[in-house]
């Protein structure tokens, strides 16, 4: 499941802030504010309605596999303070509450760079094949970005982007998905086996305890260990299961689709305003040219373009 | 402590002791926050806007007028109140909010100011984008006295007095109303330094007028209505509390405006806590608010909006969409087509029976038959016998005691009416259905608004241009998670009710191309119905947000005692 869910491929990225500051100017800037200061210029495309026709585009529109991406600087992590303690257990333990706790710091700010792309798979090749597509389509933006990262020095090829955001790169573990309308058949997982396999070592173990027979004992305590081994593991191996890429019987959920099918609510709803009241020759003959004209089996005609807001 | 009999009230606020929750100081909070005068015979009123030039004038005009502020104390058999002594019910009722540039003009500590909630301190101009007040709503086109509070520190709005006068039987307001208005302006010319802005759009550019529509009797007498200007019986749906009535009323005004807790299908009073400062909320936690709560306790914050009816547009939308509905729907007449989609939009036939009690206009027609001696009773006021009473109170019970659980797909009264979007009771319930015990309110409990205002204007002229609407109150603990949420994410937005961009068919923002859906009846066998393209119907022409202090309060500020250290 982690990185790669339903036809999507998470990406979570983050890039070391350079701590050397840029000249600019004949003035020293320093990057956590060059790097801000780049990415609230880039333009984030009309996310709103307020916004239609007027905004600049965003440049992650010029490709059509994103569905979502976003920039953010983490500066440092959050520091909670000290680590509570009970006063009794402090007295009891001898531990001295104005000794100084170790503070955790992150060494440098770091760029996350998070983003979901339409993927065949999760292998480190359809990753490749996403960020190759980016690069092609963005990147004097991508290293005006990356430019005040660690690392992202003489970057021109797709191979080395790639490579560099690869070694960026950290394991998703909370993808988030929104475009099931009805919850996925899945399988649920099998209990019983577990269950009475754990409850017969757990027999094993209390009788050899009781009636003193060592080598029961030990097969009970070895049983119960195997049980619950297995039971983790498969527990693990169902979670890095991806989900199916489509609910069925749904369409699929690729970018293309997803624009599609905004495109054909808006004209439907338009196509039932436009037809009430109509007799059923007429109702039927204007929906003959309605499927005629927004072809709704066709992702690629007529879909709202990426980077929009439709209405 | 323990031997010593404490006096005082008990659920309710009854002068019997004994266990309950811990009564309300009524005497210390204003009326006008228990109360909707227009429902206690108070058809008129009247809101004058005043700034403060000086702390010291403005302490003084405070403490000239304070004598004169009505607070909720009972008024005796009006209230059910058995047990004595009772506080006559004034002429004219008189209550003080003041805005957050007032309390700045005041010189409040800076902690008191400081520890005010944000959108107070912003004040209902700078909300615009939250409160969806944009195109004609925008606060540059409001009436000259919010647009000079806006542009003049001169000018700025900073005590709000309103005024509730009983009416004469020829519908005019008391003599004393006048003998107010004397009063407030010879404290503002003491205090030297206070100053009665101006600059309202109507008749009078002094003072703000709003009044129940009136109906002229066949003995002559003028009696007020419940109608606004578009033909609805308003005010209906008023959320009820802990301590707001005594227990014979509440037992009667909790049905339909409590909450319900789950598993339990009896209605119960909402927390104090979400209409009054200082109480326990439903969140069973007390009220975020400023340094010292001392001067909080007992107050609570109003939204004060000026809403303009656009009487000809509402008319022609609806005559043309009943119409087409009539063809459509293969409805019988245009009267029948004309009150559904009205009723439709609004969620209750224009005569308040609510969609829910009747989905049909034949339902609903015989349902007002049956009850057609209510309007006559209503009008009767105190004077009605027991009988009258018992039968307005079931009448009451008819158009409020209903859930949403039996019609999930809005197929009696559409997800998107104005009623079920306001006060969706169970609607947003996650687990509604229609079988097994009743759902709970959680969702929605922290949302309710108490309702105080009346129609302004005359609507003789169903025009666009005229000064016609509604001067809209709403009062609450928090105005951001309140009446800001209502307005934003139920009025203008349709995500809660999965209803895409479709916003209040009545009092929602319009964009091009705005629609309300009428949901077809699978029962019925009838077809969805879609009114496209819907203009604007009500505007923003002004407001601001008031903190309605205690009398405590008051009090202190008009001593220049508010102390946060």
């Amino acid at each position: 499941m982690p990185n790669y869910d339903a036809g999507h491929y998470f990406l979570t990225v983050l890039a070391p802030v350079r701590p050397d500051p840029e000249l600019v100017d004949g003035r020293w800037v320093s990057r956590r504010r060059a790097l801000r200061e780049t990415l609230n210029a880039m333009p984030t495309g009309e996310r709103t309605v307020a916004t239609q026709g007027s905004a600049p585009a965003n440049p992650f529109a010029r490709s059509i596999i994103t569905h979502f991406a976003r920039f953010f600087v983490l500066d440092d992590v959050v520091y909670n303070g000290r680590v509570s303690q009970d006063s009794v257990l402090s007295a009891i333990l001898k531990i001295n509450p104005l000794k100084a706790q170790t503070v955790d710091r992150l060494s440098t700010p770091f760029l996350v760079f998070v983003a979901d792309f339409d993927a065949a798979g999760g292998g480190a090749e359809n990753l490749r094949e996403c960020l190759t597509i980016l690069w092609r389509t963005m990147s004097l933006e991508l290293t005006q970005v990356f430019r005040h990262c660690i690392g992202f020095d003489n970057i021109d090829e797709p191979a080395q982007f790639c490579a560099y955001i690869q070694k960026c790169q950290v394991e998703t573990t909370m993808p988030f998905n929104d475009y099931w309308s009805l919850p996925p058949g899945l399988p649920t997982f099998d209990l019983k086996p577990y269950i009475y396999s754990a409850s017969a070592a757990g027999v094993f173990t209390v009788a050899g305890l009781f009636i003193w027979r060592p080598w029961l004992l030990l097969l009970g305590v070895l049983a119960l260990g195997v049980t619950i081994f297995t039971g983790y593991r498969r527990v693990l191996e169902a979670a890095r299961r991806p989900f199916p890429p489509s609910p069925p019987p749904g369409p699929g959920a690729d970018l293309p689709t997803v624009l599609k099918a905004l495109t054909l609510q808006r004209e439907f709803t338009q196509f039932a305003i436009d037809t009430q009241g109509k007799g059923d020759q007429e109702l039927y003959d204007a929906f003959g040219d309605f499927v005629t004209r927004t072809k709704p089996n066709d992702p690629g005609a007529d879909m709202q373009p990426p980077g929009v807001v439709g209405a | 402590m323990s031997g010593l009999a404490i006096p005082g009230r008990a659920a309710g606020g009854g002068r019997t002791g004994g266990a309950g929750p811990r009564p309300l100081d009524l005497a210390d909070i204003q009326g006008n926050i228990l109360r909707p005068y227009g429902r206690f015979g108070f058809p008129i009123t009247r809101h004058i806007f005043f700034n403060i030039a000086s702390a010291a004038a403005g302490r003084d005009f405070i403490g000239l007028i304070l004598g004169a502020v009505t607070s909720a104390e009972r008024w005796g058999a009006i209230d059910d109140e058995t047990v004595g002594p009772f506080v006559p019910r004034p002429l004219v009722a008189l209550n003080i909010g003041l805005s957050y540039r007032g309390l700045a003009a005041l010189q409040l500590p800076t902690r008191t100011l400081a520890g005010m909630p944000e959108e107070f301190i912003d004040g209902m101009a700078k909300r615009w984008s939250i409160l969806g007040d944009i195109g004609p709503s925008a606060p540059s086109a409001w009436d000259p006295i919010w647009l000079a509070g806006q542009e003049e520190t001169g000018r700025q709005i900073h005590i709000l007095v309103s005024l509730n006068a009983q009416a004469l039987q020829d519908g005019t307001p008391v003599p004393e109303l006048d003998e107010s208005m004397a009063m407030l302006e010879q404290a503002a010319n003491v205090s030297a330094g206070v100053t009665r802005l101006t600059g309202h759009r109507g008749p009078n550019p002094d003072f703000q007028d709003a009044s129940a529509i009136m109906r002229r009797m066949p003995d002559g007498t003028v009696v007020p209505t419940a109608r606004e200007h578009f033909g609805f019986t308003d005010g209906i749906g008023d959320p009820t509390f802990v301590g707001q009535y005594e227990p014979k009323a509440e037992a009667v005004e909790v049905i339909g405006a409590g909450k319900l807790v789950p598993g339990n299908s009896r209605w119960t009073p909402l927390a104090t806590g979400e209409f009054i400062l200082g109480h326990p909320n439903e969140a069973q936690e007390l009220p975020p608010t400023a340094a010292p709560w001392a001067f909080m306790r007992n107050g609570t914050f109003m939204a004060y909006r000026k809403l303009h009816q656009n009487l000809r547009r509402f008319d022609a939308y609806i005559d043309a969409q009943a119409d087409f509905m009539q063809h459509v729907g293969g409805i019988a007449s245009r009267d029948e087509a004309r009150e559904t989609l009205l009723a439709k939009m609004s969620g209750r036939w224009p005569s308040g029976i609510p969609l829910e009690m009747a989905p049909s206009y034949a339902e609903a027609l015989a349902l007002q038959k049956t009850w057609g001696d209510i309007p006559a009773i209503e009008l009767k006021g105190p004077a009605r016998t027991a009988l009258e009473t018992q039968r307005l109170n079931a009448y009451n019970r008819l158009i409020t005691d209903f859930r949403y659980n039996g019609d999930i797909d809005g197929a009696r009264c559409p997800v998107s009416a104005h009623i079920r979007r306001t006060n969706p009771r169970d609607a947003l319930d996650p687990l509604l259905t229609t079988q097994g015990a009743p759902a709970g309110t959680s969702l929605t409990n922290r949302r309710r608004i108490l309702r105080r205002g009346a129609p302004y204007g005359s609507s003789t002229t169903r025009d666009n241009e005229g000064e016609h609407g509604v001067i809209f109150m709403a009062l609450c603990a928090s105005l951001f998670n309140q009446f800001e949420f209502v307005q934003q994410q139920w009025v203008h937005y349709g995500a809660s009710f999965n209803v895409g961009n479709d916003t209040d068919p009545l009092v929602g923002l319009r964009r091009p191309g705005a629609k309300f859906v009428i949901a077809g009846d699978t029962a019925r066998q009838s077809a969805p119905f879609i009114c496209a393209n819907m203009p604007q119907f009500v505007e923003t022409r002004g407001g601001e947000y008031f903190f309605l202090p205690s009398l405590t309060a008051l009090r202190d500020i008009a001593q220049g005692s508010v102390d946060p250290t």
